[in-house]
């Protein structure tokens, strides 16, 4: 079998390789030129459509665009100073890191607990499985609506409370803290539906003699699971990570449809800044507050990402 | 033998432990997925009055007709729908077709520039799409603000999360498989599909997912790149509806365009439910 | 420098482009559609005057609808991107006028009949530099205090004249139960009232608001009406007047709590007239029993006013010279032959000359009326470049996260910015 190979490559490539050295350099030289053909098609796409708008937005970052004139000047890194003497941009800055945390957070707890009561694959977990994906379905913006309704002052959140503490009513988007907590909580309400299945099907990837082995060692549900399960979930882990965490990056439908950005400044992620920028008419600022967006990828994710895939090849 | 005899007191205990695991999940599901949903369906069977205390109780006042079809009438539905599934549909396959071809490329060749096209491509799934200079290169292509130029920007930068995916599912299997189809001299655009492309059926369903969920429900690309009402989406029209009086949020309504805008998106996923569920827990994200 | 010219170029090249791209490919004098963004929000009085327009000549009008909740930021972005539309429904006020480059970008409507037939008003609104480029048809939106009649009466308290009436109304109803003053954080653009009121009777005749914008005055003056108006509110805020939930309410509940007593007073404007109505049920003879409505400001009773969004259209330059004529009749039908039918239709006070004033208008909406013409005086923030992000200010001088002082330097670092940006004399 091992041998065969080369028969084929000789019969379509027209060079006729006397000796075994020389097929070699034959066999390779037409297989990479038909592989063009495959990934070109989705090149041009990507170049054209997302590499070439992504560097004709760099300039615009530190340039003085805006509605206000015709006249666009370069001015380096002024847009920046401006935004951070506003206290604009270490606002959203901190925001943005902080709900992308809760986000990650609450969806990963919840989406691998879930994960591993619903693993076995039966008519039952199959329901609930489907129930929990409900939300995954519903956009951001109604998402949104729909908990700014549960959790207005007179909503069924403050009804509940409200059983156990009469007259409760408090205003939980008017709070800064808790207004954050509750856009990030229901960013992670939206996506948990597929980290679960994500877990599940990292979960049902280990082997079940691994576990059977340890557990006739000896070891009890909640050592299996951490020195076994959760090394060997870490692609399941990573692809959850990543995904939460760009979610959270590029995180304006929730927040528009809910708080606005308020109370105050309180919810102003740097999506949400940006388009404030753009609404002022400043399109200079608002494209150094994407790129700053692009700059914390670049220094958190892909790190984070190589970080997570050592961790996944040594497990 | 001394596990025969774990078993049998384990299968009572194992029961109650079920019971309490899945009482457990009921009373968690409740909160967490039942009541927004029935807070949105009943609320979309009330008059506007009534759906504005936000109550769980059904409606004293019956609404539905009135509400679902204002939200054909003045809420654009049909227009919505129709755009909606215009952009979402040769997204789809699109993205799948382009990106199986390139992932077996990438996956398969040694190349170093290959590899740098990889990084390239799954780089665009962290980098936030810049919306502007797209419309400018839209502009210069005379395709702005028509559901076409729209349509193609999302295929521009969702082919990222496809081509991540698939590669690393082409790159689990082995290639014996398409090596003997070689052999057997099947050209390459014949392995591709009749091989390639049914092995690849978990993958195509987690990224089918997950692509028609961000297509169909994206907001801020279409306010900015589809021009007129003729060509907006749902999200778009379920906006414009609900801001579209000078008196307050009218939740009814609201509600009643969200139910049909998910709706779609649920029946679709109920038809494909088990294939859904097997690509995504059977293998379909293999790292 | 090449790089510069690089970037100016490619910008310039692509909006030219755009622009090219925009118009229409038809090279005969046949006008049949024209694009129109409007608000979302149009009231029916307005959707009708299209479908008039459309009657009458034959020309379809195509509708964009801009959601009226992110109105400004939508219309900002979508015009960032070069698209024009033949018409376009927006603010009259300078200082958003200023962000569109009018000077370029609009066509100039000086010459037009109903500009000389609308007294005074282009003075201030919809022009830049004497020039005219907007077309106002609605009254304006009169800012003030609606009260609930029957609270205030059962307290013995008269309505409010001053802010300190406001502050001494609120002593009185403390500890009553009923929130004295309803501020509504939620919707955000609200908390701007209450600073702007204190402020116009210092602006006889734009007096004050036109030093600021020429940088004879500065916002940050700690002595200034600004400075003064944006610490009263804060005194407000701190004297319990407000509502507990002032920082996530909405302004239909504002609205709602007024009429049904739960708050005394709130401060809004006249074209929440529809969503008060609303809130009454329909009955506008219900509404004018419980509700009234009276200007307040430092000192004296003076209203502030503005012109609204609604009803006020502008003919951007789409390099289309037959669309631009098309675009330019709708103007002319507007504030002319189909004008009277608005007017009959919302019904609203006409700001044009020779159109007749209906008579069937509530109690409420002649208390509006009353105030515009008791000496209103334009809003501070209507004519000054750079006042769209003092909504943020506001809201987080309600939240307390900001002080007075800092809110009004902010603002006068937006007004810089923005002012240097247009190229304003004296900056």
């Amino acid at each position: 079998m091992v041998m065969a190979p080369p028969a084929p490559a000789e019969h379509r490539s027209s060079r006729r390789a006397p000796s075994g050295v020389r097929r070699e350099p034959a066999r390779r030289t037409p297989i990479r030129a038909r592989w063009w053909g495959f990934a070109i098609p989705s090149l041009v796409l990507v170049v054209v459509f997302f590499v070439v708008p992504f560097a004709l937005n760099i300039p615009f970052a530190f340039s003085s665009w805006s509605g206000y004139s015709d006249d666009i000047r370069l001015i380096g890194l002024k847009n920046f100073e401006l935004l951070w003497e506003r206290g604009i941009l270490q606002n959203s800055i901190g925001i943005t890191v902080v709900y992308a945390v809760i986000a990650m957070t609450v969806q990963n707890v919840v989406s691998l607990s879930l994960a591993l009561a619903l693993r076995t694959t039966n008519f039952v977990n199959s329901l609930y499985r489907s129930i929990f994906f409900l939300p995954v379905l519903i956009s951001p913006l109604a998402a949104g609506y729909i908990w700014r309704a549960i959790v207005s002052p007179d909503g069924p959140l403050n009804a509940a409370i409200a059983l156990a503490v009469p007259g409760f009513d408090k205003a939980w988007l008017g709070d800064p803290v808790t207004a954050l907590v509750t856009v990030a909580f229901v960013d992670a309400w939206k996506w948990s539906g597929i980290a679960t299945l994500v877990y599940i099907a990292g979960l049902n990837s280990i082997p079940s003699t691994m576990l059977e082995a340890a557990s006739i060692d000896g070891a009890n549900a909640w050592q299996r699971f951490w020195r076994i399960s959760f090394p060997l979930l870490a692609p399941a882990f990573t692809f959850n990570v990543v995904t939460t965490l760009i979610g959270a990056l590029s995180a304006y439908d929730v927040i528009a449809s809910t708080t606005g950005g308020g109370p105050g400044v309180s919810t102003v992620t740097l999506n949400v800044a940006a388009v404030q920028q753009f609404g002022l008419s400043y399109f200079g600022t608002a494209s150094a507050l994407s790129l700053t967006v692009t700059v914390l990828v670049v220094v958190f994710a892909v790190p984070l990402v190589a970080w997570l895939r050592r961790r996944e090849v040594a497990a | 033998m001394s596990a025969a005899i774990a078993v049998r007191p384990r299968r009572s205990s194992g029961r109650m432990r079920a019971t309490v695991k899945y009482t457990l999940l009921t009373l968690f599901a409740i909160p967490w997925v039942g009541i927004p949903l029935w807070l949105v369906v009943v609320n979309s069977w009330k008059t506007q009055g009534e759906a504005a205390r936000l109550s769980l109780g059904l409606p004293e006042q019956w609404a539905i007709v009135e509400n679902y079809a204002a939200v054909f009438t003045t809420g654009n539905y049909l227009t919505g729908l129709r755009n909606s599934l215009l952009v979402a549909i040769p997204t789809i396959v699109v993205v799948l077709l382009l990106g199986s071809a390139a992932a077996w490329a990438y996956a398969r060749s040694t190349s170093r520039s290959f590899q740098a096209f990889f990084y390239l491509t799954s780089l665009s799934i962290l980098l936030p799409p810049a919306v502007i200079p797209t419309i400018f290169v839209l502009t210069t292509l005379g395709l702005d603000g028509s559901i076409a130029g729209y349509a193609l920007m999302m295929m521009g930068t969702r082919l990222g999360i496809a081509v991540f995916l698939i590669t690393g599912f082409i790159r689990g299997i082995p290639p014996e498989l398409e090596e003997a189809a070689a052999i057997d001299g099947a050209s390459r655009r014949r392995i591709f599909f009749s091989l390639m492309l049914p092995l690849l059926r978990p993958v195509l369903f987690v990224g089918g997912v997950l692509l028609v969920i961000t297509v169909w429900n994206d907001f801020f690309f279409g306010v900015l790149l589809l021009k007129t009402s003729a060509n907006a989406t749902l999200p778009l029209t379920l906006y414009s509806f609900a801001s579209a009086s000078t008196s307050s949020l009218r939740w009814n309504l609201v509600f009643a365009h969200v139910v049909m805008t998910s709706l779609p998106l649920i029946v679709a996923y109920l038809v494909s439910q088990r294939q859904v569920l097997a690509g995504l827990t059977e293998g379909g994200v293999k790292g | 420098m090449k790089f510069k010219s690089v970037v100016a170029g490619v910008a310039t090249t692509a909006v030219a482009i755009s622009l090219a791209a925009c118009s229409s490919p038809e090279t005969s004098e046949e006008v049949t559609t024209l694009t129109l963004w409007h608000n979302s929000a149009d009231t029916p009085a307005v959707l009708d005057l299209y479908e008039r327009f459309e009657a009458e000549t034959g020309i379809h009008l195509e509708l964009v609808d801009i959601p009226s909740d992110a109105f400004e930021t939508t219309t900002t972005t979508k015009w960032a991107t070069g698209d024009r539309p033949d018409i376009l429904e927006y603010h009259p006020t300078r200082s958003a006028l200023f962000a569109l480059n009018p000077a370029q970008n609009m066509q100039d409507l000086s010459d037009m009949d109903y500009v000389a037939k609308s007294g005074d008003l282009y003075k201030s609104m919809g022009s830049v530099d004497g020039t005219v480029y907007a077309a106002i048809t609605g009254f304006p939106s009169i800012f003030g205090i609606y009260y609930n009649k029957a609270v205030l009466a059962d307290a013995g308290l008269e309505p409010p004249t001053s802010f300190g009436d406001l502050s001494s109304i609120c002593d009185a109803l403390a500890g009553t139960g009923t929130a004295p003053i309803y501020e509504s954080g939620g919707s955000a653009w609200p908390t701007q009232i209450l600073p702007l009121l204190y402020v116009s009777d210092a602006n006889e005749a734009d007096a004050y608001g036109s030093a600021i914008a020429a940088n004879e005055q500065s916002l940050a003056d700690p002595d200034g009406a600004f400075e003064q108006g944006l610490e009263a509110y804060a005194g407000l805020r701190d004297q319990g007047c407000f509502n507990a939930d002032a920082t996530s309410a909405t302004f239909e509940n504002a609205l709602a709590s007024v009429y049904d007593g739960s708050a005394a007073m709130t401060a809004l404007h006249s074209d929440a007239y529809a969503v008060l109505l609303a809130a009454a049920g329909g009955d506008a003879a219900a509404l004018d029993a419980t509700i009234g409505f009276v200007p307040v400001s430092a000192e004296s009773p003076v209203a502030a006013y503005a012109s609204a969004p609604i009803g006020t259209f502008y003919a951007p330059k789409t390099g289309d010279a037959a669309r631009e004529a098309a675009a330019r009749e709708f103007i002319a039908f507007a504030t002319g032959a189909g004008y009277q039918q608005l007017v009959d239709a919302g019904p609203s006070f006409p700001v044009i000359d020779g159109a007749e004033t209906p008579t069937d208008f509530s109690e409420l909406q002649l208390a509006f009326k009353a105030a515009y013409d008791g000496g209103a005086t334009v809003a501070v923030n209507s004519n000054v470049a750079g006042f769209g992000a003092f909504v943020t200010e506001t809201s987080k001088l309600l939240a307390g996260q900001t002080t007075p002082a800092d809110a009004a330097a902010s603002m006068q670092d937006q007004v810089e910015q923005a002012s240097v940006a247009a190229g304003i004399p004296g900056w």
